[in-house]
């Protein structure tokens, strides 16, 4: 376990720091930059120089990398070179939008795969799971913006059950908030249990085939029973590296959904800063967001290996033909 | 287990029983609290309109209807947010559209019909042959209750020429001194007389801000409107208070909360969802409200134009007759049409209605056999057009109008700061690009902006309308200025494009124009309780 421990707490730094260098050079190719944004379309190339200067954009390259990095390690995340807010501080607010999404969409997309995923390979052979198979394919192909668009149209303006966009924050009506994150949620959600109740179903499919199973069944278990009381537990294993990976994508994929829905969150805060060329603001919400997807593969892997005693050990982990 | 008949029951189909029944019961309790969560959270909050009138009722709103005084909240969608709201150093118009009028006022403003009318300064007179402007101001105060005196003037103008923002800056290129005469007096002495100088205190350039402000603009702009800037929470929205303490007549509206959403159909939804009261909005966004008698569609004159422009340094553009083909290829009624919507009106000049020098002819018409056989002559086949990604319907008129007449055209289309810095940085790196903004002729005078063409004969028009002795003359002299400019088609502009919002039919008081400043004016609208 203590292995497993440090090679994934391993990959994390090593990933972390080649992430920041990718972030930070990224920003710098693209073209452009904020004190253009500043200053508009009228700017006179001396007015950029000075804002460039104010800036620091004119340090060398090595010398703007660490100022931000060193900085980062410590807590300052920097501020925005055109509003001047607080990055750490409007990453934090944000985070109260775009996690409670990204986690409710994530948690009801498992629940229902979970459910429909095991129905699915119960009724493999028959109409019912056909049924649940060709939906899950709808739900795959529908894209995110679509399905919000058309939540919106109905639920919001035709029948005026839930808000059309905006965000009410959490201290001023929890409510409120809950309710503003209800469609967002929804359009995010279906194509989630969509894909994951696809790995449901093969994953449970996979495990009605083993002898444990038919044991169950011989004790007098029906395969329903078996399936929900013995195989689920095994099902589950993928599904969990699945559900990590995508509630990592989940973080940085909701702007979007923020962005039909009006929503403050961590996706629009990262589109905005793009467009204006806000480099620390980009390099210091993309390190954020990479860091945390880093820590969901690191937690995944760690509970992979809970879930699974054998890869607690490497005779585990390199399968059942290894020496001892 | 036995079942009623006293038959054996097998306990597994109890417990199955059993599972099925709480199942079912969950399920019910799971949609009841889905349902509850929906329905008791209640509507939008805020005033909107929530019973439908009945259909018939106008769609164009009457000077003057009775004004709802119980509903004086205005909730606005924008789409454009600014990074601050420092107008000092940035020509954003995001800015000027929020805070102009409303919360920062100018010591002029024109009229709906472009006449210039006091504002702050309440009078002013001029002397030594025009070269001396002397403003008598208001008795105002600015939003902390502080009054505003001629020392704030002095200082604001002060900023105003030290600015690098060449847009601000340029009114006060041939001030030679600004003075206080007493506490509501301000002197400007200019070294020639300017006919301009007067119109520019109409713009960004009069704001009025309090001595030592300017600091504080990013993000607490203050002024002696009548609107108070509240709060303002980036990337959601701000909120504007009515100031009670205004010197001139207080609005209706107590409150006006501005929502930054930047997708038009998601504005329109909010509309549409009682949840914003007026919105922004693009030709395109408007079919889901066009018939529905809740809504109403306010359209005004902007400054914006349209244009396509030629890069002067570019060997291939120095042709006289290439460039005239270029302009007679593209119909403007097309560019009017297909980008704007219908949202505009044909333009050939770098003046907008509205504007002194105005003027609706042309140098060239649309004529695509003269311009083929100009084309041919000039033996071009392939021309570049750089553009922002938004301007794709644009790219996508001008390829065509040019494809029909023999013309091939490369599109590199870019994001804005890339563009920015391509095309309007120090070294413009384009042959042909299309793109719209509110600047005038004088931007374009030596070394010719991004286009890079300096035309010795438009100055000289400019500056002699600027020393012009009457209006008229100045206004006449502008237009030779732009029409000299337009002939060299460099910039060859199609039209002048109007604005939408969307909003409610019950509201009123939303001016036909924004010229000059791109402010939306919150000081007239109301509620109306016909129609709500």
């Amino acid at each position: 376990m203590t292995r497993v421990v440090l090679r994934a707490l391993g990959t994390l730094l090593l990933s972390a720091f080649l992430g920041s260098i990718l972030l930070f050079v990224g920003m710098r190719i693209i073209g452009g930059d904020v004190a253009n944004v500043m200053l508009g379309k009228s700017a006179t190339p001396a007015a950029l120089s000075e804002v460039r200067r104010q800036l620091g954009l004119d340090d060398p390259w090595t010398t703007q990398y660490w100022d931000w990095i060193s900085g980062f390690l410590r807590g300052d995340l920097g501020q925005s070179y055109a509003s001047g807010y607080d990055v750490a501080s409007e990453i934090a607010r944000r985070l109260l939008v775009t996690v409670p999404l990204a986690l409710i969409a994530m948690v009801v997309a498992t629940v229902i795969a979970l459910i429909t995923g095991t129905a699915a390979a119960l009724n493999a052979s028959n109409r019912r799971g056909a049924v649940i198979d060709a939906v899950s394919q709808i739900g795959i192909a529908i894209p995110s913006f679509w399905l919000g668009v058309l939540l919106v149209g109905l639920v919001s303006v035709r029948w005026r059950l839930l808000p059309a966009g905006g965000f009410v924050s959490w201290g001023a009506s929890p409510l409120e908030a809950l309710r503003s994150l209800v469609l967002p949620a929804i359009a995010l959600m279906v194509p989630l249990a969509a894909v994951q109740t696809r790995y449901v179903r093969s994953s449970m499919l996979a495990v009605l085939d083993e002898d444990y199973i038919r044991t169950a069944r011989a004790r007098g278990h029906t395969m329903r029973s078996a399936a929900l009381v013995h195989g689920l537990r095994n099902a589950s294993i993928p599904i969990v590296t699945v559900a990590g990976l995508q509630l990592g994508s989940l973080l940085a994929g909701t702007v979007i959904v923020e962005v039909v829905f009006g929503l403050p969150g961590l996706g629009q805060l990262l589109v905005t800063a793009v467009n204006g060329r806000e480099v620390i603001v980009v390099q210091s919400v993309g390190l954020v967001l990479l860091v945390i997807v880093l820590l969901l593969n690191f937690c995944t892997d760690l509970l992979y290996a809970i879930l699974d005693p054998r890869l607690r050990t490497r005779r585990g982990a390199e399968g059942p033909e290894a020496p001892a | 287990m036995v079942n009623v008949a006293g038959a054996p029951v097998s306990r597994r189909r109890h417990v199955g029983t059993r599972r099925r029944s709480l199942r079912a019961a969950l399920i019910a309790a799971l949609t009841g609290v889905a349902l509850g969560v929906a329905a008791c959270g209640g509507g939008s909050s805020g005033n909107s309109g929530t019973t439908a009138p009945a259909a018939g009722t106008a769609t164009t709103t009457p000077a003057s209807r009775p004004v709802d005084t119980s509903k004086t909240t205005l909730r606005f969608g924008f789409f454009q947010e600014p990074p601050n709201w420092d107008f000092i150093a940035s020509d954003s118009t995001a800015i000027k559209t929020i805070i102009g009028l409303n919360v920062i006022e100018t010591l002029l403003q024109r009229s709906d019909d472009g006449k210039l009318q006091p504002l702050l300064a309440k009078s002013y007179k001029t002397g030594d042959g025009g070269r001396q402007y002397e403003l008598t101001l208001q008795d105002a105060t600015f939003q902390d209750g502080s009054p505003m005196t001629s020392a704030d003037v002095v200082y604001s103008m002060d900023q105003y020429r030290k600015s690098k923002n060449a847009t601000i800056s340029s009114a006060y290129k041939g001030v030679s001194k600004i003075e206080a005469v007493d506490d509501h007096t301000v002197r400007v002495t200019l070294k020639q007389p300017s006919n301009s100088f007067l119109g520019a205190l109409a713009t960004e350039a009069g704001f009025v801000i309090k001595k030592g402000s300017a600091a504080s603009l990013k993000t607490k702009p203050m002024g002696t409107g009548p609107f108070a800037f509240s709060s303002w929470r980036q990337g959601v929205g701000l909120t504007l208070n009515r100031y009670d303490g205004y010197w001139g007549k207080k609005p209706v509206l107590k409150t006006v909360k501005v929502s930054y959403i930047t997708d038009g159909t998601a504005r329109i939804n909010q509309l549409r969802a009682g949840q914003l009261d007026l919105v922004f909005a693009a030709a395109d966004d408007l079919p889901p409200i066009q018939g529905d008698p809740r809504f109403k569609t306010y359209e005004y004159t902007t400054a914006e134009k349209s244009y396509l422009a030629l890069n002067a340094k570019d060997p291939t553009l120095k042709d006289p007759k290439l460039r005239q083909g270029l302009a007679e290829a593209i119909d403007p009624k097309a560019i009017i049409k297909g980008v704007l919507g219908g949202l505009g009106t044909p333009l050939c000049v770098l003046i907008s209605p509205g504007e002194p020098g105005y003027t609706n002819r042309c140098a060239y018409s649309f004529d695509p056999a003269s311009a083929k056989e100009l084309l041919a002559e000039a033996g071009v086949k392939t021309l570049r057009l750089k553009y922002i990604s938004d301007f794709s319907k644009s790219a996508d008129v001008v390829s065509s109008a040019l494809k029909e007449v023999g013309v091939t055209v490369k599109r590199e289309p870019r994001d804005l700061p890339t563009y920015l810095k391509e095309v309007l940085g120090a070294r413009p790196d384009y042959q042909l690009t299309v793109l719209s903004g509110p600047q005038s002729i004088d931007a374009w005078r030596c070394p010719g902006w991004f286009v890079g063409y300096c035309d010795k004969a438009m100055d000289k028009l400019l500056d002699d309308a600027d020393t012009a002795p009457s209006p008229g003359d100045y206004a006449r002299l502008r237009q030779q200025a732009a029409e000299q400019y337009a002939k060299q088609s460099y910039v060859r502009v199609w039209a002048s494009a109007k604005q939408a919002v969307a909003g409610s039919s019950a509201l009123q008081g939303i001016r036909p124009t924004i010229v000059p400043l791109s402010e939306f004016d919150f000081r007239g609208i109301s509620f109306t309780t016909a129609g709500s």
